[in-house]
């Protein structure tokens, strides 16, 4: 199955089209908005912000799995994006990313190894993982690593379609 | 009969025990990961159950409760 056939809606629970972002690389992050990471919101926006219109974006998911850290609703985290990190990439409805209830989204994404060959379950807040415009997923980034990070924008650029 | 809770520190919690945090949370202890997120003083209890999986790490340290009925 590919990456674009499971549904999911977007933050304010309408129908989330996924199969739009066939042709672009994408950067899917599970996000949280009381974390430690949480200011990695402004490197992501950054990123954003740089290759969007060569077709990349950044897209997040919110998750509230990683010791309640996102447990706020629909509302507030859009309130909480938009106005404190200016975000502007698409966010999704709240889903599980690990476990028995895990988003189909993430059945696919946990199956790619991260650079030390682990696959499986997510570790925190903010991991990250590289889709290429054909819908494989060719990179995963552990949650320290910064949206700046070189190796990051390294294989970012090296799957921009544009 | 009520539920007894004794304290410990989190580093003697075991897989299978129920623990109550500082902060009130609860967690049925599926599994225990060590060196969480690669520091060695930190611990996660992992509760992976039908119900919820969750993840809550903790300085190994740390007081918490077990619960024992």
């Amino acid at each position: 199955m590919s990456i674009y056939e499971h549904p999911i809606a977007a933050l304010d629970g309408e129908p989330f089209d996924l199969e739009a972002l066939q042709g672009k690389a994408v950067l899917v992050v599970n996000v949280a908005s009381k974390c430690g990471l949480t200011p990695q919101y402004t490197g992501l926006e950054e990123l954003q912000r740089t290759y969007e219109s060569r077709g990349f974006t950044v897209l997040g998911v919110p998750c509230n799995q990683f010791g309640g850290q996102e447990p706020g609703s629909a509302d507030e985290i859009a309130t909480f994006c938009s106005s404190t990190y200016g975000v502007t990439f698409p966010i999704t409805e709240k889903v599980d990313v690990n476990g028995q209830r895990r988003h189909g989204l993430f059945t696919e994404l946990t199956a790619k190894p991260d650079a030390k060959g682990e696959a499986g379950d997510i570790q925190w807040n903010f991991e990250k993982f590289l889709i290429s415009p054909d819908g494989e997923v060719v990179e995963r980034f552990r949650p320290t690593v910064a949206p700046d990070a070189e190796e990051l924008v390294g294989a970012l650029e090296a799957v921009l379609p544009q | 009969m009520a539920d007894t809770w004794k304290t410990v520190k989190a580093e003697q919690v075991k897989a299978g025990e129920t623990v109550r945090t500082q902060s009130g949370s609860v967690v049925i202890v599926s599994r225990i990961e060590t060196s969480f997120m690669g520091m060695p003083n930190m611990l996660a209890f992992i509760e992976d159950t039908p119900d919820r999986w969750f993840k809550q790490p903790m300085t190994a340290d740390a007081d918490v409760e077990v619960r024992s009925s």
